[in-house]
């Protein structure tokens, strides 16, 4: 039987002031929360890590910090090996992920993330991994184009959530993603405009997923 | 070959340098705009004042770079302490800034209206902007040519963002990214890197 973690009606204070109000998250597998620099997304999360969150299961966070010992990355399990080879081999951030796939040796069932400077293609060999694992995950970002990975997304603008639903709904809100601030990520916006001219028939999420998707002469 | 500002200046009024770790120190013509980490819990407004500008400028200043007065230096996020700094080299009033990740972190909005920004600074007070970053997506979108650092103070002219030596530093912008891929499957694309070229380009080259 699948976990459950709620969160109703949160509202995050600091200096006494409502930084968030009335936040809440009922959330499966990955949800990205998108919103500019002091929006109070690592205030956040920081919160939820020092409060019992109403869930039956176990629950970790990274705020990106590197051990100040590492494990040996053969003291874990083959499939995390695996993930911290792929992970590494552009050599950036390496403490970093080897920090992470400490995290991930715990089995947590929710994972909480306060954004990560990772390249796309690592972002999605960890996604990948979560979903594999059942890891419902909770990534904080102010990067439009790492919301492409998200199964749901919450766009927090004027302390508040601004918008929130399916990812590919909220990216048909185009208008409403620019007046917060926010371009669609680059491949969504380019195969919109390729829809526009007969050149694709749905939205691409990827640069494979156009590729294999445009109609070639 | 070693740094000389006014070289890399010299025809341009913004540059922008790529997989540059130099620190570069502030002079009184020089001004270095990069992320603090402040101790002092004081004010941005309190901050600014200590180096003994007058209010009514740190008001406007804040103002121009969309900060306010009140927030404590401690709970700066990077993007703030950045246009803090900003705000801080501004009123000191040197001819010439340089601006280390200064768009790191920053959502869309922020950054066109912070390139603005920084273009009004060329057009209407005559200054000199010298950008590093490692964002090819912000370079390729705002620059024809930059320089790229390849070890320690060395660094070579680019003008052709496809030239695959850059790569091996830095991360590929979006556009050269799917150009690069359609290239390889046999298409032929004009290598004009805006958005709207592209689009163009994949039409013409590919569309039904």
């Amino acid at each position: 039987m699948s976990k459950y973690l709620k969160i109703n009606d949160y509202n995050l204070i600091a200096n006494s002031k409502i930084l968030i109000k009335n936040f809440h998250l009922d959330f499966k597998g990955i949800t990205i929360m998108l919103g500019a620099s002091a929006s109070g997304k690592t205030l956040l999360l920081k919160d939820f890590s020092q409060s019992t969150l109403d869930t039956d299961g176990k629950v970790e966070f990274f705020f990106g910090k590197t051990l100040h010992k590492n494990n040996p990355i053969s003291s874990y399990n083959i499939e995390l090996q695996n993930l911290y080879k792929y992970l590494t081999m552009n050599h950036e951030n390496e403490k970093q992920k080897l920090a992470l796939i400490e995290v991930l040796s715990r089995n947590p069932d929710f994972l909480f993330i306060d954004d990560l400077d990772w390249t796309q293609n690592d972002l999605a060999l960890l996604f990948m991994y979560t979903n594999k694992k059942n890891i419902s995950v909770f990534y904080a970002t102010s990067d439009i184009n790492k919301t492409v990975f998200a199964d749901y997304l919450i766009v927090l603008s004027d302390n508040k959530i601004a918008i929130e639903g399916e990812t590919s709904l909220v990216y048909n809100e185009e208008k409403i993603m620019k007046l917060l601030g926010f371009n669609l990520p680059f491949y969504i916006n380019m195969s919109r405009q390729l829809r526009y001219y007969g050149i694709i028939d749905k939205i691409c999420f990827t640069k494979k997923e156009l590729e294999a998707n445009i109609k070639w002469q | 070959m070693a740094i000389d500002t006014r070289t890399l200046l010299r025809n341009e009024s913004m540059i922008a340098l790529v997989n540059c770790h130099k620190r570069f120190a502030e002079t009184n013509t020089l001004g270095v705009v990069k992320k603090q980490n402040y101790t002092k819990n004081i004010t941005t407004k309190e901050y600014l004042k200590s180096f003994q500008h007058k209010e009514y400028k740190i008001d406007l200043i804040l103002k121009m770079v969309m900060l306010e007065d009140k927030l404590k230096l401690i709970h700066l996020t990077d993007v703030e302490s950045r246009k803090l700094e900003l705000a801080r080299v501004l009123l000191d009033n040197p001819h010439t800034l340089v601006l280390d990740e200064f768009f790191k972190g920053m959502i869309d909005k922020e950054i066109t209206y912070f390139i603005r920004f920084l273009r009004n600074l060329i057009n209407k007070k005559n200054k000199k902007i010298i950008l590093i970053t490692d964002d090819m997506n912000i370079v390729s979108a705002y620059f024809k040519h930059f320089y790229l650092f390849t070890k320690g103070e060395n660094y070579i002219y680019i003008d052709n963002m496809f030239d695959d030596v850059i790569y091996k530093y830095v991360r590929m912008p979006y556009t050269v990214e799917l150009v690069k891929y359609l290239e390889k499957k046999g298409h032929t694309i004009d290598h004009d890197i805006t958005f709207n070229e592209t689009l163009k380009a994949i039409y013409r080259g590919v569309g039904k």
